[in-house]
């Protein structure tokens, strides 16, 4: 094979892209190096790019693992809202999901609503979400559901509904209808054959839409901050919480807050990248 | 044999469209039965109706005896073959064929001794275990096929299941579909738009066209006896000609010509049909691209015929021609292969007397 000869066009294209991927990554890249950085580059000027003395402490300070530190960052550490937060996004993405699968092959294969009701659904995400907060913390104080763990389950289902729903009516449109015809035919009753043969075979955008919307309600900051109060916190609200009186707001603290944040995302995509690969081209039908 | 599938009345309506009209069948045990039109005729309408993935708007399915008209799909007795296959791809093959035991709670020795023998029957054994996305079509319509097989229904639906294969395989497949038709002595019903396929296959083939049945016959009776224009032109590899006549009566003899009298023929024997059917003096000639022969004097009925284009196939040769006079139809007839003709050529042809059909101007129905 011959070099590869690059145009100028080639080098454009790449200098662009390079400039791109550093937009991209420069926050995430900051939020690292802050996490390990100790408190007097936090906010130096010049700014300390690489830090040459990194440290462990601001992670363990809010794992709660810190001694006799002059700032105490935290009533709390952040064990107990990483597993709130989790039990809550964990749980309203189930829920999402369920619903959301069987609403969205309601609307594929039975036009359940006409064209109504899919529209109706996503209407819900069509004004931001502060529109709605107000109305709902009315609603919740009347109910009962402020600073309970159902109460944002159930709003956090609610917010990603629509999501699962259309994400996943897409999927099951792409499902060929005769597959499920046969399974009907080879002595199947309806319900069987959508969990038994339309799940299966829409498996992989299931574990996609799961994903995106797990991201979506563990990373949920504005209904988790109106209705709730001490009873339950999230991941998103300690971080917003480390905040000290004496030093200000704790931007290592912070960002080592926002490291561990990324592993419950990072984790599940890995888990899932086989099918994430594998992608969209899924089709059921070769022809 | 007896009856085993009756159709009564049946129609469906969806909205305004009127997808199948007051049909009317009887298909006998163990028969194998094409449904065969253009696209739009009803015969998927028809076929979804007697499998239950559509409710029939009026009329009655009668499966041995019994209605079936409001039994759901899987009680019917009744197995469908799709064109698209219908495979489970999250599954491999084995599980495929062993799919509707499995939803029947079989024994898993049971099961797995039926999918064996099956697979052996459908040369799958092999590719068991094989990922059913690496499979060719016709391998993939096997599992298909056997899959229903398995579910041993009593009678067999099948919508244009070879339309997604290529010619070889086509053909090939409908070899094996015919000696499993045999083996299992059950009754089919095919759907295809192919003709050559049902005129194959079929037993029996059902003609239909705009909803409405167009003729029920065996596929020799159809070929030669159409009932009307549309299944006159429709079968056949080449469309049937045809031709606008007039009538006369001449020394007692009834001549038909047609509208520049090129031709002339003598169409006495008819007498008797004719005159009771129609009362004008207009008819219409068929005559198939195959019963157009080459005269070599000028006989009585030969005409003189311009040649206009020719298609040599191999075994035949198709020779597009007009009629004195005429232009922008366009008449067909075959030659054997070592007959070349040349374009714009006027050579001397005959209608063979005993295939020439008469139809009613105004009605399309074949008189003779």
């Amino acid at each position: 094979m011959r070099g590869t000869r690059y145009e100028a066009t080639d080098y454009v294209r790449m200098v662009v892209f390079i400039i791109i991927t550093i937009i991209v990554i420069f926050p995430a890249y900051w939020m690292v190096m802050t996490a390990f950085k100790p408190m007097d580059e936090w906010l130096k000027y010049p700014p300390v790019w690489l830090t040459l003395r990194p440290t462990l402490d601001n992670l363990k300070s809010i794992l709660g693992m810190a001694k006799g530190t002059i700032i105490n960052p935290a009533q709390s550490a952040a064990g107990p809202a990483i597993l709130k937060g989790l039990f809550v996004s964990v749980t309203a993405t189930f829920i999402s999901i369920a619903a959301g699968c069987m609403a969205a092959y309601s609307i594929s294969r039975y036009q359940i609503g006409g064209n109504f009701l899919p529209l109706f659904i996503l209407s819900a995400r069509m004004f931001p979400p502060i529109a709605v907060i107000l109305p709902l913390l009315v609603m919740y104080t009347w109910v009962g559901a402020i600073d309970s763990y159902w109460g944002l389950i159930v709003a956090y289902a609610g917010f990603t509904i629509p999501f699962s729903v259309w994400m996943m009516k897409s999927f099951i449109d792409d499902v060929p209808k005769e597959i499920e015809e046969a399974a009907v035919m080879e002595g199947m009753g309806n319900f069987e054959v959508f969990y038994k043969v339309t799940v299966p075979i829409i498996k992989t955008g299931i574990l996609v839409t799961a994903l995106f919307v797990f991201i979506l309600n563990w990373s949920e900051f504005l209904v988790a901050v109106t209705i709730c109060y001490q009873n339950v916190e999230t991941a998103p609200i300690f971080l917003a919480s480390l905040f000290s009186a004496v030093a200000g707001t704790l931007y290592g603290h912070q960002a080592a807050m926002g490291l561990i944040i990324i592993i419950p995302t990072v984790v599940f995509g890995y888990l899932i990248q086989k099918h994430l690969a594998r992608g969209f081209t899924f089709g059921a039908l070769k022809r | 044999m007896g009856i085993k599938l009756r159709l009564e009345n049946l129609t469906k309506v969806f909205g305004e469209l009127v997808a199948v009209k007051n049909l009317n069948l009887d298909i006998l045990d163990g028969e194998f039965i094409c449904f065969l039109g253009p696209s739009g005729c009803g015969k998927t309408t028809t076929l979804n109706m007697l499998s239950g993935l559509e409710e029939p708007t009026e009329g009655r399915i009668i499966l041995d005896a019994k209605v079936i008209n409001h039994l759901p799909a899987r009680l019917r007795d009744i197995g469908l073959i799709f064109q698209d296959y219908a495979i489970f791809e999250n599954m491999n093959v084995y599980e495929n064929l062993a799919f509707s035991l499995r939803a029947k709670k079989v024994h898993k020795d049971e099961i797995d001794r039926v999918v064996k023998e099956e697979a052996g029957r459908f040369q799958l054994t092999g590719m068991l275990y094989k990922d059913t996305r690496t499979l060719t079509p016709g391998d993939l319509q096997r599992v298909a096929i056997g899959r229903t097989v398995i579910l041993a229904p009593s009678v067999f639906l099948l919508d244009e299941p070879l339309d997604n294969l290529d010619a070889d395989m086509r053909i090939t497949m409908r070899g094996e579909l015919k000696r499993l038709q045999k083996d299992l002595g059950k009754t089919m019903v095919y759907v295809t738009h192919d003709q050559e396929e049902a005129m194959s296959l079929a037993d029996r083939i059902v003609i239909m066209n705009l909803g409405e049945l167009q003729q029920f016959n065996t596929p020799v009776n159809i070929y030669n006896r159409p009932t009307n224009k549309f299944v006159a032109g429709f079968i056949g590899k080449l469309p049937m000609n045809f031709i606008d006549c007039h009538l006369k009566e001449e020394a007692g003899k009834l001549i038909l010509f047609d509208t520049n009298q090129t031709f002339q023929l003598d169409i006495s024997k008819h007498r008797k049909r004719i005159e009771s059917s129609i009362p004008g003096k207009e008819l219409c000639l068929g005559i198939r691209p195959e019963h157009v022969s080459m005269a070599s004097v000028s006989e009585k009925d030969s005409c003189e015929v311009t040649i206009r284009n020719i298609e040599v196939l191999g075994a035949e040769n198709v020779v597009e021609f007009n009629l004195k006079g005429e232009s922008g139809v366009v008449r067909r007839m075959t030659v054997p292969p070592e007959v070349i003709p040349n374009v714009d050529d006027r050579i001397l042809i005959r209608f063979q007397q005993e295939k020439i059909h008469l139809l009613d101007h105004v009605k399309g129905i074949v008189l003779i």
